[in-house]
């Protein structure tokens, strides 16, 4: 069986949870966005005052909020995988409907918080720290908004029990990109938001 | 199902750690920066470890996702 050979594969090196072409982008969108942290650190080290500062802009409970949304989204989609390998393609798809309802939720508070920062004429070339938080925030912003759409085409896909225990690799694929999502808010939000 | 506990735990002790690293920056402790950075690097690998079950995975990405994590911790902390 398929899910017998995926199984069997675990553990090679080849085949890291949701397949080696994720986690060749999950290499190099993370070494983007921590390369992106540690020059903001580094800018920081130079601009301390401003930094310090222009950081009181932003909102740690908005941000601490989101931070939340985005991981209990992430629990619901690690969820739907083992649900799926159970063959319960309905709870399967509930779980993917409820990781994405919360990306939603995060999209419309960034958006929120975007829209006041705009609203009082911070924007990218506000100073060297906005430009940072327009950057790092933005793309970010980008990624999750894929991901939300990607969730929708497999939340649908699941739901006309199109995947199953033995041919859910794209499910797999979906939930490592969502996760990626989580990974680089948790390297960025601490750096933006809280130091 | 055990997994599906084991990701409720995970979630549990990630959404403390978060409120936790919350009250640290906005208390502005001394040293609150080495808790808000561990405490990152903590929930990085939880998601990655069991949200991702990368625990499964080959060595080498297991070995990866912590080189992620350490340039992260030393890269932050040194040009703090």
């Amino acid at each position: 069986m398929e899910s017998e050979n995926i199984v069997a594969k675990e553990g090679e090196i080849s085949y890291p949870p949701g397949g080696i072409l994720i986690w060749m982008l999950i290499v190099l969108e993370i070494f983007t966005f921590l390369g992106a942290s540690l020059v903001f650190m580094y800018y920081r080290g130079i601009e301390w005052n401003e930094f310090n500062e222009f950081r009181s802009y932003l909102n740690p409970v908005v941000g601490t909020a989101n931070t939340i949304i985005l991981i209990i989204s992430g629990y619901f989609m690690a969820n739907s995988l083992h649900k799926l390998r159970a063959n319960d393609t309905n709870a399967a798809s509930i779980q993917i409907l409820l990781g994405l309802l919360l990306g939603v939720l995060f999209l419309v508070v960034k958006g929120i918080e975007f829209y006041q920062k705009l609203e009082i004429g911070i924007g990218l070339d506000y100073n060297t720290f906005f430009t940072f938080y327009w950057l790092m925030t933005g793309f970010h912003f980008i990624h999750v908004l894929f991901g939300v759409g990607l969730l929708s085409f497999m939340y649908k896909a699941v739901k006309n029990k199109k995947y199953n225990s033995n041919n859910m690799f794209d499910v797999e694929s979906s939930a490592t990109y969502w996760h990626m999502c989580d990974l680089i808010w948790i390297l960025i939000f601490p750096v933006l938001y809280l130091i | 199902m055990k997994e599906i506990r084991k990701n409720t735990w995970m979630l549990i002790a990630l959404i403390v750690l978060i409120v936790l690293n919350y009250f640290f920056a906005e208390n502005q402790m001394e040293n609150a920066v080495y808790f808000i950075v561990i405490v990152s690097a903590v929930k990085f690998l939880g998601v990655t470890f069991q949200f991702i079950e990368t625990k499964h995975a080959h060595f080498f990405w297991k070995a990866l996702s912590v080189v992620f994590v350490g340039i992260y911790l030393i890269g932050v902390l040194v040009l703090y």
